[in-house]
């Protein structure tokens, strides 16, 4: 028996005000809406005693009984639901609630939302609702009669196929392939094929799936292998040799030891696909993915740290100018501040910093997450499976989401794939990852983890094909917990369902691993055991589906070579006279471009002071900081710093040369809170256009010539990381837009003492504004700036760099001596020294009073020099004496503010009285991006 | 009697740092499994206090606290009638309520905490002010106490009656209880963002994550020494 429950609300919904502003500003000011909740239950439950579940009058909430889609007068409504095939969030809570409360007979639960519509009629009313309300890709509207029969998921499972290849020539290997949607090279078919020749059967369903995704860029990281870019960046961090490195690029995440015998480790990975074509669950799946990195990393680790990096187009870009078959950009940047809330704010994980850039290359958007954990240092090394070791299954169960994830993702994404592919995108559930958050190291601390990993990517065939590459293990799949019954046996094995791990644990240690997991209501599922033979033999339903040896997976993968071939572009600095002159109307224009602008709309969604641990967050007085700095251990002084760069301008004006820019900001970030450089460790992420033989040569200097050769320099090891190159987007009208050569380098440091920060706000009237940088060639090339005067960026072009690479280590170096001559430091990036100036006076309600020559004026205040700061001190004859030998520019004091007055040459060109005038451009301009 | 018990359900996310607070007010005090006091292995009665960190219990699915609230609404209110002090922060605040811990002796509700007037998770440091007669602000009424905020439902919704709850702190611009935006972040009427029914607090605010000098505020003590009083009391 299937029940509706409806539950309406009194007083003010915020919600619907949202939403009928929304309507407004996208010219539907007459479209009036109310929200509702269904809830349709399946069973034969007490309704008066469930109901309470559903609503509380105390909060202006009636549950009434069904009354139908259609309403008497103007009124209609237009129900939202999930897709069939997707389970709703609140089933589960709905289940485990109904048994808590004594009240049996509750099957199964699907929520909805109904909107009520006044203003238009129904034609109407479900556009303006589908346009704002409603994503395609998962949800449906549901019409009367839908939902006869049963809620859950039902069907019969596809028997399984097996695939002959021995007949099929090169081109029938690559048809099918497409057809099947493996996405697999030629080469890899081809010794597919001659792996069936040497064991004499076809290949089923499930071992060919697992082959390809196994040996897909996503898992495999065939363009990195092929270029040998893993392993130059491995080899420059092994000649570093820094004694603080732990865990490198082998694990789940890159550790360094910190202190008190913890260590703490970095994951960064974007998610770049499904955020392109579903953002809020692309987004949702982008932080599940990296928090289980973490919870997975070595024996069990604790997440102490997220972060949220998106690239788009502009947000306020026309409707005609999108990309056809792309969503629009506004619909990203709000879908993924959503989903980057209703993920990391349950998961408890403090936001460590959200950046949010636009840039036109971005039609496939830029979807990077990153987690930083902690663990004891004597648990980050994994152990090896022993034969009879248990494989546990823990998590949520299985279901479609994201079957054939992992290949899609290392495809070009096409305006076909927006509607084709979106199955590999899925509905976050963080609770089911938060419940075994706090379950993982409490097992670890038991020490009954042998070894353990995530399931993201290629599901339980990678995960398992990785924890048992030597030993091998028989795999179960018949009682595998399902979402949905219809799986066919390679849909469970692939399934890229979120919220699932695999421990690895003895077998003397299932029974109290099982009862804990019982404590802490996490799910959990004996999925097999490791052999002692190196073979991988999975059944379901009494047959053998796959029969491969592990070795095959791991050491049979051809890989390509790639040709590589330079582009040719000549590239020179972009000299600041001659760009054009600083004034007051250039100001504004940078305050409010969107890279400058106060993005702290989207910040304050965002929890970050759980845990207790943030030191400084996202926000200092209001503006961006520089650094997030936790201090992990309680009571304790000790502190983790990370900061990152991530500058799409400077990316396209010059792809090689920013990597060393874009390094140098990361680390001047750090080194601006009080993080010394030899605590400095790196993790590097990399989105790059599809693979050409001019792009590939980029990816290879970005990498080689870039990261590797300046980790060295800098002494600076690069511990983790993550590529894809996969960022073309093909519109159905043929166009094909590559994102800009995209390299965040983020740092991992730690700190003596937290008491030692260094922040941005100004500290004292009367203390000296000074700005240092490396000597180097004065170029406009990439700044906010030259875009605003010129409508372009200067480029191909050389940014500004030092004539001597060790003059950056010098300056570093020599900050990390003078930090008790500093009131107040900041890291010059985008906006140059004048945004930081914006910044430390809005963050203390102080103000400056700035003179430069006219002749400077553009590059000293403007420029984008590389590794630059901006300080204040008490102490400025003291200070530049200590910097000494590199630039230093001493440009104005702190006033009693507010305000900044800036004279170039003896002309004011920024008065006092312009403050409000800037300071509105500043804190406006993102909400009139992405809200209007 | 066993230490202080810090409540974790599915969801909640704020204990570890809760027990520290306490611990560091001078009390014993540990995280205690729902799973556990539902099984019948944790008996609340044998606690000198209760306290209910933030989070997002179940999900916070169908209200927020309110599958907690209902799930173990007997315990709690079982240990309220003991007289001992129960602190409910964050998503705790909201599970009193769905408890019914704020509930006067004639059944009337005290009301609800529901979605802030912004329609989104507000996570900021405010200014609050401890208001005068409960025994959680005695000794430092009128102060005024930076602390961090995260909720997204944090407005109360009174009820016809509150004349049986106290309010504990009110958010405060330039030290007066306000109803401007951001200062009152949810839109509560008043500025009441910590309500009091005899020694069970409810309050949206975090002191936990404010009780060390690189916190930015150490105002958070306050409430954790108060708890202490209480449960030595």
């Amino acid at each position: 028996m299937i029940r509706t429950l409806v539950v309406t609300r009194s007083g003010r919904d915020p919600e619907a005000e949202s939403a009928r502003a929304a309507f407004a500003a996208e010219g539907h000011p007459d479209v009036r809406v109310r929200f509702e909740s269904v809830f349709r239950l399946e069973g034969n439950c007490d309704l008066e005693r469930i109901g309470r579940l559903f609503a509380n009058p105390a909060a202006g909430e009636t549950l009434v009984e069904d009354q139908g889609l259609e309403r008497a007068g103007d009124e209609c409504v237009v129900e939202v639901a999930y897709r069939p095939a997707v389970v709703d969030p609140e089933t589960e809570s709905a289940l485990e609630a109904a048994r808590l409360m004594g009240v049996p007979g509750l099957e199964w639960l699907r929520a909805g939302r109904r909107y009520v519509v006044t203003g238009v009629d129904r034609a109407e009313a479900e556009r303006v609702i589908t346009k704002h309300l409603f994503n395609e890709v998962v949800q449906v509207i549901v019409r009367p009669g839908d939902y006869q029969q049963s809620l859950r998921p039902t069907g019969s499972p596809e028997p399984v196929q097996t695939y002959d290849l021995m007949g099929l020539s090169d081109a029938e290997l690559s048809e099918l392939s497409q057809r099947m949607g493996w996405y697999a090279p030629l080469g890899q078919l081809q010794a597919l094929r001659a792996h069936q020749a040497e064991r004499g059967r076809p290949w089923t369903d499930v071992e060919i799936e697992m082959v390809v995704q196994s040996w897909g860029d996503h898992c495999y990281h065939t363009t990195w292998k092929g270029l040998g870019l893993l392993k130059g960046l491995m080899a420059a961090t092994r000649e570093i040799n820094h004694p603080l490195c732990l865990s490198i690029f082998t694990d789940n995440a890159g550790a360094i030891r910190f202190y008190g015998g913890y260590a703490v480790f970095i994951k960064g990975e974007t998610h770049n696909h499904p955020s392109a074509i579903s953002t809020k669950g692309g987004v949702e799946t982008k932080h599940g993915g990296v928090l289980r990195d973490i919870i997975f990393m070595g024996r069990g680790g604790y997440p102490i740290g997220s972060s949220t990096i998106m690239g788009t187009r502009r947000p306020s870009e026309p409707e005609s100018e999108v990309p056809a078959g792309a969503l629009h950009p506004r619909t990203i940047v709000l879908e993924s501040i959503s989903g980057t809330a209703s993920y990391c704010n349950p998961m408890g994980v403090p936001m460590m910093y959200a950046l949010y850039r636009a840039h036109p290359g971005y039609a496939k958007c830029m979807a990077l997450g990153q987690c930083i954990g902690i663990a004891p240092e004597d648990t980050i090394e994994k152990l090896e499976p022993q034969p009879g070791d248990v494989l546990l299954l823990i998590g949520g169960a299985t279901g479609r989401d994201g079957v054939h994830g992992a290949v899609a993702s290392s495809a070009q994404l096409t305006a076909e794939m927006v509607e084709k592919e979106g199955a590999t995108v899925q509905i976050g559930h963080p609770i089911v990852e938060r419940k075994f958050t706090n379950l993982v190291p409490a097992l670890r601390d038991k020490g009954w983890i042998r070894t353990c990993t995530d399931l993201g990517a290629g599901g339980i065939s990678c995960c398992v094909g990785e924890i048992a590459a030597r030993c091998g293990a028989d795999v179960e799949l018949d009682g595998l917990p399902l979402k949905d019954a219809s799986l066919a046996s390679w849909e469970k094995w692939v399934s890229e369902s979120q919220e699932r791990g695999l421990l690895v644990i003895g077998a003397d240690h299932l029974d109290d691993v099982q009862a804990e997991c019982r404590r802490y209501a996490v799910d959990c599922y004996v999925l097999g055991r490791c052999r002692n033979d190196g073979r991988l033999v999975v059944t379901d339903g009494g047959a053998t589906v796959a029969d491969l040896d592990l070795r095959f997976l791991w050491d049979a993968c051809p890989i390509d070579r790639l040709t590589t071939k330079e582009p040719g572009v000549a590239r020179a600095p972009v000299p600041p006279s001659g760009c054009g002159e600083l004034n007051k109307d250039l100001a504004v224009r940078v305050l409010g471009d969107f890279a400058c602008c106060d993005q702290s709309w989207a910040v304050h969604q965002f929890d970050s002071t759980v845990q207790g641990r943030t030191v400084v967050g996202p926000l200092t007085g209001g503006v961006p900081s520089d650094a997030y700095v936790s201090a992990p251990i309680r009571g304790k002084p000790y502190g983790m710093v990370s900061a990152c760069a991530f500058v799409p301008r400077w990316s396209e004006v010059d792809p090689v040369g920013s990597v060393g820019s874009l390094m140098a900001l990361a680390i001047s970030r750090s080194v601006a809170v009080g993080a010394s450089l030899e605590d400095i460790a790196l993790c590097g992420n990399y989105y790059t256009p599809s693979r050409t033989p001019e792009q590939l040569w980029y990816l290879e200097h970005m990498v080689l010539q870039g990261a590797a050769r300046l980790s060295k320099l800098f002494g600076t090891p690069f511990i983790s990381g993550k590529d894809s190159s996969s960022g073309t987007f093909r519109s159905s009208d043929g166009q094909a837009i590559d994102v800009p050569h995209t390299f965040v380098p983020s740092t991992l440091c730690r700190m003596p003492d937290v008491r030692k920060v260094t922040t941005k706000p100004f500290r004292r009237t009367g203390d000296a504004i000074v700005a240092v940088w490396p000597r180097c060639t004065p170029s406009m090339a990439g700044t906010v700036a030259l875009e605003l005067l010129r409508g372009d960026g200067g480029g191909p072009a050389c940014l500004a760099w030092p004539c001597d690479e060790n003059d950056l280590v010098g300056l570093w170096r020599r900050l990390a001596q003078s930090r008790g001559l500093l009131s107040s430091a900041a890291a010059i990036g985008e906006g140059g020294a004048f945004l930081q100036i914006m910044h430390g006076c809005l963050a203390s309600g102080l103000g400056a009073e700035v003179h430069v020559d006219a002749d400077d004026a553009l590059w000293l205040l403007l420029g984008e020099p590389a590794g630059g700061f901006l300080l204040t001190s008490a102490k400025a004859d003291e200070l530049e004496s200590a910097l000494q030998g590199f630039e230093v520019h001493r440009l104005g004091h702190v006033t009693y503010g507010p305000g900044v007055r800036v004279s170039a040459g003896g002309t004011t060109v920024i008065h006092t009285d312009d403050w409000p005038e800037l300071v509105g451009a500043w804190s406006t301009a993102f909400e009139k991006e992405v809200l209007r | 009697m066993k230490p202080a018990a810090v409540l974790v359900a599915p969801g909640t996310n704020s204990h570890e740092e809760s027990v520290f607070a306490i611990q560091q007010a001078g009390l014993d005090a540990e995280v205690v499994l729902v799973a556990d006091v539902i099984s019948g292995r944790e008996d609340l009665l044998d606690r000198p206090g209760i306290m209910v960190p933030g989070g997002f219990a179940w999900g916070d699915h169908f209200g927020a606290g309110r599958v907690f609230g209902i799930a173990l609404g007997h315990q709690l209110r079982a240990f309220a009638e003991t007289g001992r002090p129960m602190l409910g922060v964050c998503n705790g605040f909201q599970v009193f309520f769905e408890a019914g811990l704020f509930c006067g002796p004639s059944g009337e509700s005290g009301g609800a905490l529901v979605r802030n007037i912004s329609a989104k998770l507000e996570s900021r440091w405010i200014t609050v002010r401890a208001d005068w007669g409960s025994p959680w602000t005695e000794g430092i009424e009128g102060a005024l106490l930076s602390l961090p905020v995260a909720h997204g439902e944090g407005r109360w919704l009174p009820s016809d009656t509150t004349d049986h709850l106290t309010v504990a702190f009110r958010y405060c611009r330039d030290g007066r209880p306000t109803e401007a935006y951001p200062w009152n972040p949810s839109g509560t009427p008043g500025g009441v963002t910590g309500l009091c029914n005899g020694v069970v607090l409810g309050m949206m605010p975090h002191p936990e994550r404010a009780t060390l000098p690189w916190h930015g505020s150490e105002a958070g003590r306050r409430v954790f020494d108060a708890f202490v009083r209480l449960m030595r009391r």
